[in-house]
């Protein structure tokens, strides 16, 4: 049902659900121009109604994206953990603090564990990658060796 | 290993087409390698690979993000429905008030926006979800 007071129709993230990531980017950037370009003064006037759409349909696009980008995140995570990326490198990518990407990724490994199926030995291997992780971090700022070293780098991330 | 780390920042220069492109290569990588298709690459490449993901990633969402609250004071100021703004946001209507109040206070205390715009940007949410 669109509503009518904009030609536009409203977009709920959750109708976006079939579009591809580059539809997605190609929406949001035609809607996000349309409102920077009235908000700037710019080209012909625009009826308000229709810049709302635009505005709508710029936040909706945005959040779908961003909510795919979310729940790959923690992911990719765990593999790069897996594939012996340091914790700082991690945290440098997420432009996170090491010590928020070890407790949001044992958070990420609860809650799928608790609601999304994760098996509890899935869970413990987060939970052993961010110890060691985190060991090596500890041992690196420490300037010792890494006992952990002598186990050598997982080669595969197993999804 | 390499000493280079790719962070958000370093791919301010990157249009959202380009970002997301390199997302989805270095995903498709990962992917690839963890349902062993393709050549087998070796665990550097695929480290990096994950990392590149991971900054990709989030400078995208950052660019995205970026103008969430200014699209917020668009959508009310244009006559939106705070109930069609919360739904495009996925939020609930009270979060969306409390974080643009949030957003408008923080813009205020660093000299981002005058005082005149704050008390407009307060009067958009008129008597909703206070």
């Amino acid at each position: 049902v669109h509503d009518p007071f904009t030609p536009v129709p409203i977009t709920d993230p959750a109708d976006l659900d079939a579009a591809t990531e580059r539809e997605l980017v190609d929406a949001w950037s035609a809607h996000a121009r349309q409102v920077a370009r009235a908000r700037h003064g710019i080209g012909e006037p625009t009826p308000p109604a229709l810049l709302a759409g635009h505005a709508l349909g710029a936040l909706a696009t945005e959040q779908e994206l961003t909510d795919r980008l979310v729940c790959m995140r923690w992911v990719t995570t765990r593999d790069a953990l897996a594939y012996g990326a340091p914790l700082s490198r991690v945290a440098a990518a997420l432009r996170l603090e090491p010590a928020e990407v070890a407790s949001e990724l044992r958070a990420w490994a609860d809650d799928h564990h608790e609601h999304a199926g994760m098996s509890a030995a899935a869970r413990g291997e987060v939970y052993a990658l961010v110890e060691r992780a985190v060991d090596a971090e500890v041992c690196a700022a420490l300037g010792i060796a890494n006992p952990s070293d002598a186990d050598g780098v997982r080669g595969a991330a197993g999804r | 290993m390499s000493d280079h780390v790719t962070r958000p920042s370093d791919l301010a220069g990157a249009s959202l087409r380009e970002l997301l492109d390199g997302y989805q290569a270095h995903l498709s990588a990962l992917v690839n390698a963890c349902h062993g298709v393709g050549e087998l690459e070796p665990v550097g490449r695929l480290r990096a690979d994950a990392l590149d993901v991971l900054a990709c990633g989030q400078a995208l969402a950052d660019r995205l993000l970026a103008m969430r609250w200014a699209t917020v004071v668009d959508a009310l100021t244009y006559s939106a429905p705070l109930a069609h703004v919360a739904a495009a946001v996925g939020l609930e209507p009270d979060e969306v008030s409390a974080g643009l109040r949030s957003w408008a206070d923080r813009q205020l205390s660093h000299g981002l926006m005058t005082p005149a715009r704050h008390n407009e940007v307060y009067a958009l949410l008129g008597g909703e979800g206070r």
